[in-house]
């Protein structure tokens, strides 16, 4: 206090001495750096920011404050500056163009200057280009600077922006750093070569003995900056530090929970090279199991047990038993590491999920998202034939009620388990179907298709099945067919109200009614062919997508057919009438597609020539189209399918010469040349500006009338055409009518070979129930007999015209 | 630009302090992630953050990353790793033990205290973990350094905020050179 005893202070003009102005300027002492340089200091910004109504704009000014006070060369106005850049960075505003003050700052005497550059310098220098002008000679510096602290920030910068080439001019110094009198510089040191033998492998010989002599430092906070050095680095050179194994064994008995844990990894990353190490291991990790307090400790062991010991009886005994004490306990965060272990153990002893299965299903319906993802990890991919049954009544009965994601994430989860090597995991598919009920009932919109193309396929390849199936598909179509439209199943809703028209696609509707149509027995059509004429016509199918729609029409006309097929004539009449009058709802609602019209275009002709023809032999016919069975073709059988040679697929499209100047006669092609001169020869004769236009409508003109080129419609054709006319232009389009008496024969016949039996599949031994077929073989839907029926599709206009 | 990590599978990304609002406080990042997917990334944290309450587990997916943190008042401290192979427990353990630090150092600490010293809170996490490396586990020695350097940061700027008294009268000066019992105005005066 006496040193400071000095002169009282005259008054000055700006400050006077009396006492009372004295104590009024005690708040000026507290100088922020910069002090009265800078307009804003710091507290100044973040205050104002928080205080303006449009911080975004009080953020700009500052921004630009500080950007001439940074080219100030009074270093404290440069540090108050490049301090509120700092949390300019946080506020998201570039900062990357003030490296190059950046670097001034760092090279000033002052440790507070310097430790702030380097601060703000590892976050923006490494994006810029002053790096490699400052690399080696501000570093060096620094490491040979008195003040500790220097050294200290200059080694953590360097840590942080290391690359290749700096690491090659540090490496000299290293030594001395590392060996150096105080433990923080120690410290940093490690970091840093650790940060080296990461980027440069080349270093890594010289760098591993540095740091294994620092595994056994004085210091706990070296010993743990070594551990986990020589952690990571043995991880990438393991044999550089087989040496290092005897210290680190020494360290398995420090207090320090750091170093046990990161020398137990890194000994067991370095058994793969030392394998004489595993039984002494084993010992000492048994001994610490005993001992220790710490639940990260056990873990860890726990963990490295299952990664690295499962052979050991004993080890994976202990494992065994704690996992289920982890698993349950009341700590959400001990469940999830346990759970994180039990996943790994699994993996190798699938035989044990039965064992955890009670447990599973537990922390599934209790826990969080992390838990649950998790656990249907875990079920995914352990699940075999023995153990999904019971795992699966465990979790449907959560179908029911659960949220979107739940669902979803059972439903795919099951999915998977199911779809495993062709079906293997399902021993009963009879109990399969009674679920899927409930599956399709509860299904989320993103499963939709995957649930329907795999009961299709189930249905498709297992013959004992289809029965069920189809009594299935009947009763949902019965019961809750608008059900299936929703996409939310969860809300309440009475049938025909709120309707929730969201992505739905229809797949499940699209696969069901496929069973039906290509499975259903004559009986159950005899039951249930009424219904499905009354399902077909309901509003809501509008909203199907294409697909879905084809199905449901060609489900009708299967059934129609079958059904026909034992009636006498008098009967067959209403029914007839009734598909009729499907087809023409069908083409006034939902023939939106060029594939629905053709197709109701062909079966309306047939139809409603049932009195002209001889029905019997007309009914057979059809139905000899839809006896095959068709059976899914594997990917690889497709690549056997060779297409008719007359359409030249493989072929390069070339015109020759002559083709081209007979192309170039026709006045179509001399316009766009000349188009393309008028474009490419600029600012051309401007008579001839004039003139092609109107040729050119006059040619378009003429051109259209000619017929037989493919040009875009005229105007007047699709300005004023109504529905039946846009239907029209479908078929009036010149260029897609055959001239009439053409033969459907014309048309390439695509003749699938048959194709090999697939080596990979196999029939399922020991099942006496079910067959799975694995045949592989389509045919086309030959059109019998082509004479007969051309004629139909294409004399009329439209299938209504008909009347 | 920065350095390559050859090879190597299990380490700490980045850790990051972001509060309720989605600003963040504080970020280091140890690993190549950009300016673009940081922005993204801590958005999307603090989102699923939100969602979850106490009763959840303090660990969570984001993309490659596996997220441990948990929440301290209005701040979540978040640490993300890139492979699960690291000891969870252990970095929930590192997360409680910068917390304490800081609050030792900021006594009671809150998130203004960190805001306006943010540089202060980047020195003392610096200190505890290097390059995605835990270096320091010790509360006492992490302080010890820190107020070294503050010390020497101080006599650097010259804020006289320790070493001088605050101004004081004339008077007050002299007092003592007098045996009268005077009273300083100023310490009549209310503050």
């Amino acid at each position: 206090f006496f040193l400071m005893i000095r002169r009282p202070p005259r008054s000055t003009p700006l400050y006077s001495s009396a006492a009372s102005d004295v104590y009024k300027r005690q708040h000026l002492y507290q100088i922020y750096p910069g002090g009265d340089m800078l307009r804003k200091n710091i507290k100044d910004v973040i205050v104002g920011c928080r205080n303006e109504k449009n911080p975004k704009e009080f953020l700009a000014i500052c921004l630009a404050e500080a950007k001439s006070e940074i080219k100030e060369t009074d270093l404290a106005v440069k540090y108050g500056a490049i301090l509120k850049l700092l949390y300019f960075y946080y506020e998201r505003i570039d900062i990357i163009w003030a490296g190059f003050h950046i670097l001034e700052l760092i090279s000033s005497t002052k440790y507070s200057h310097k430790r702030l550059g380097y601060l703000v310098g590892s976050f923006i220098i490494p994006y810029t280009k002053e790096l490699v002008i400052m690399s080696p000679s501000q570093l060096k510096k620094d490491f040979r600077s008195k003040n500790i602290f220097d050294i200290c920030s200059a080694i953590h910068f360097a840590a942080s922006v290391c690359t290749k080439e700096l690491s090659f001019t540090i490496e000299d110094d290293l030594q001395r750093l590392i060996t150096y009198s105080k433990p923080c510089i120690r410290k940093r040191a490690i970091v840093l070569c650790r940060k080296l033998v990461l980027t440069n492998a080349e270093l890594g010989e010289k760098i591993a003995k540095m740091l294994l002599d620092k595994l056994l430092d004085e210091d706990t906070g070296v010993q743990i900056a070594a551990s986990s050095a020589v952690l990571d680095c043995a991880q990438v050179l393991p044999k550089l530090f087989v040496e290092g194994i005897p210290p680190l064994y020494k360290l398995l008995d420090n207090k320090n929970n750091w170093i046990v844990i990161k020398a137990l990894q890194a000994l067991c990353s370095l058994l793969e090279v030392e394998p004489r190490l595993k039984g002494k291991l084993e010992e000492k990790m048994l001994e610490i199991l005993e001992s220790t307090k710490a639940l990260s400790v056990e873990l860890e062991i726990h963990k490295q047990i299952v990664k690295r010991f499962s052979t050991s009886s004993s080890l994976l005994g202990k494992t065994k038993t704690k996992i289920g004490n982890y698993v349950e306990n009341s700590d959400p965060n001990i469940r999830y590491t346990g759970l994180l272990v039990l996943k790994k153990l699994l993996k190798s002893h699938r035989d044990l999920l039965i064992i955890y299965k009670d447990k599973l299903v537990k922390l599934f319906v209790s826990g969080d998202a992390a838990i649950k993802t998790r656990t249907l990890e875990i079920i995914s991919e352990n699940c075999t034939t023995d153990t999904f049954q019971e795992i699966a009544d465990e979790l449907i009965p959560q179908l029911t009620g659960g949220s979107l994601i739940l669902r979803e994430e059972i439903i795919n989860t099951l999915l998977d388990i199911i779809e495993a090597n062709e079906y293997q995991n399902v021993k009963d598919f009879e109990w399969l179907f009674t679920n899927f009920k409930l599956f399709i009932l509860q299904c989320p919109p993103s499963c939709e298709y995957r649930l329907a193309s795999v009961i299709q396929d189930i249905t498709i390849r297992i013959e004992d099945i289809r029965n069920d199936a189809c009594t299935l598909s009947f009763e949902l179509i019965q019961k809750h067919y608008l059900d299936l439209f929703y996409s939310d199943k969860n809300t309440n809703k009475t049938e025909g109200t709120n309707l929730v028209d969201v992505s739905y696609n229809g797949h499940i509707i699209g696969a069901l009614l496929y069973i039906v149509g290509e499975y259903a027995t004559l009986k159950q059509i005899e039951d249930h062919i009424e219904l499905v004429f009354e399902k077909s016509m309901v509003p809501e199918n509008k909203k199907l997508k294409e697909g879905a729609k084809i199905a449901m029409l060609l489900t009708v006309v299967k059934m129609f057919f079958k059904h026909c097929s034992e009636r006498p004539a008098d009967k067959i009449k209403e029914i007839t009438t009734k598909v009729a009058a499907i087809l023409d709802w069908y083409t006034d609602q939902m023939a939106e597609s060029l594939e629905i019209y053709e197709l109701l275009n062909f079966y309306y002709g047939i139809i409603s020539n049932f009195e002209t023809f001889n029905y019997e032999a007309l009914v057979k016919l059809m139905n000899s189209c839809f006896e095959e069975e068709l059976l899914p073709v594997h990917a690889k059988s497709q690549s056997l399918i060779k297409p008719d040679e007359k359409l030249k697929i493989g072929e390069k499209m070339k015109i020759n010469q002559k083709e081209f100047d007979v192309l170039k006669e026709n006045q179509m092609v001399k316009l766009l040349i000349e188009v393309e001169k008028m474009n490419s020869g600029g600012g051309g004769k401007e008579e001839s500006k004039t003139p092609p236009p109107r040729k050119a409508i006059a040619e378009e003109k003429r051109v259209s009338a000619e017929g037989g080129k493919e040009i875009t419609e005229p105007a007047e054709e699709t300005k004023d055409s109504a529905k039946t006319k846009d239907k029209k232009a479908f078929k009036v389009k010149k260029g897609f009518v055959l001239p009439p008496g053409a033969e459907m024969a014309d048309q390439p016949q695509v003749e699938i070979q048959l194709a090999k039996e697939d080596n990979d599949s196999q029939a399922p031994k020991g099942k006496k129930k079910v067959k799975v077929k694995k045949k592989e073989k389509t045919t086309a839907l030959e059109t019998p007999d082509p004479k007969q029926l051309s004629c139909l599709l294409y004399t009329s206009p439209s299938p209504r015209d008909r009347g | 630009i920065n350095a390559e990590y050859m090879g190597i599978k299990k380490m700490i990304e980045f850790l990051l302090l972001i509060n309720k609002q989605g600003q963040t406080r504080l970020a280091k990042y140890y690993s190549d992630i950009s300016l673009e997917e940081r922005m993204a990334l801590e958005g999307e944290l603090v989102r699923k953050c939100l969602s979850r309450t106490d009763k959840h587990c303090s660990f969570l997916d984001q993309g490659e990353h596996k997220i441990i943190y948990r929440r301290y008042a209005s701040l979540y401290f978040v640490l993300g790793i890139n492979e699960e192979d690291e000891n969870e427990l252990s970095l929930l353990e590192f997360i409680h033990n910068v917390v304490e630090t800081l609050d030792k150092y900021f006594t009671d600490v809150c998130e203004l205290d960190i805001m306006y010293n943010i540089e202060k809170a980047h020195y003392i996490i610096d200190e505890m973990m290097l390059n995605g490396c835990i270096v320091e586990g010790n509360k006492t020695n992490v302080l010890s350094y820190i107020a070294e350097s503050d010390k020497i940061e101080q006599r650097c700027t010259n804020i006289q905020q320790i070493m001088s008294p605050s101004p004081v009268s004339y008077t007050h000066l002299r007092a003592h050179e007098t045996l009268r019992y005077l009273v300083c105005r100023l310490l009549l005066e209310k503050k």
